[in-house]
């Protein structure tokens, strides 16, 4: 068996290549292919963090209003 | 070694934007830009202040843990120090018109442990989406200054995620066919890019 054997990416997706395009062009895309492009697990991290974020805000807000301790306190009473 | 400069074409003119290593500062003022925009109903621009507001987050939340940079000095002797550090920064594109810096778009981009550059976010900021501004060339020119990035760190790949919205956009730029779930530059790319570049600065002469 070979051991000259090499895994490339090149060989597991087979991709061709196409006439270059000139940059007036590729302008001319643009112009009506607007470039607004987020990576699916990229935005679903930063989703979780502005949630953790915001999570972290409301309950700073409740302990400096005093909401948080009130809470507190009637969920003891009640128990 | 803070700024990159590329062609856009504004009103059917080449112009010179730049695109530069986003501070704290530059970042807030970014996002304030966003707030006029805010009530448009046209999805594209939703979709770009959403997406620009979350890599804003997202990069504070790095910064944080001091895993984010805010220079090119910065990222260097981050990269320096530990070799082996994922560092995230973002890349803000800006053009001149009269005495002023207008936003046009950015890059969140993550240096990985293994000396690659992951682009997560790429965004045009809602100035350059509106029809009437004509402003374009923003989006291929962000992925030049992210290649000459790449040159002065000798950096050897850029990849990302690419999405039934952007493939046709990496097809277009990269000059292959099909960029399914994955878009890859090096080295060829890398060089195909810079030289279009390089053809639009080049003056044309006129015999």
């Amino acid at each position: 068996m070979s051991h000259k054997l090499q895994l490339i990416y090149t060989n597991l997706v087979t991709v061709k290549r196409t006439k270059p395009v000139s940059l007036k062009e590729l302008w001319e895309y643009e112009a009506s292919h607007p470039v607004v492009f987020a990576s699916p697990r990229a935005l679903v991290e930063a989703r979780v963090i502005a949630e953790m974020d915001k999570a972290r805000r409301s309950g700073r807000r409740a302990r400096r209003n005093g909401t948080a301790r009130n809470r507190r306190r009637r969920k003891s009473a009640t128990v | 070694m803070n700024e990159f400069p590329f062609q856009i074409n504004v009103h059917g003119v080449p112009q010179t934007a730049m695109l530069r290593f986003a501070n704290r500062t530059e970042l807030q003022r970014y996002h304030r830009s966003l707030s006029h925009f805010a009530r448009k109903s046209s999805s594209i621009i939703h979709d770009a202040i959403e997406f620009t507001r979350l890599a804003a987050k997202r990069w504070r939340y790095y910064s944080r843990s001091g895993e984010a940079a805010e220079s090119f000095a910065r990222l260097q002797r981050e990269i320096r120090r530990r070799p082996k550090s994922e560092v995230a920064f973002i890349m803000i594109a800006t053009f001149r018109k009269g005495r002023r810096d207008l936003p046009a778009g950015l890059a969140y981009c993550r240096r990985t442990w293994c000396h690659h550059l992951a682009l997560d976010f790429l965004a045009l900021h809602p100035l350059s989406l509106e029809r009437a501004r004509r402003v374009s060339g923003v989006g291929s020119g962000i992925v030049f200054g992210l290649v000459k990035l790449a040159n002065t760190l000798d950096i050897p790949r850029i990849w990302g995620e690419a999405t039934v919205n952007s493939a046709r956009f990496y097809e277009k730029l990269l000059a292959v066919s099909p960029v399914e779930d994955l878009f890859i530059i090096e080295a060829p790319e890398m060089v195909a890019i810079s030289e279009r570049q390089q053809r639009m600065r080049k003056p044309t002469l006129v015999t």
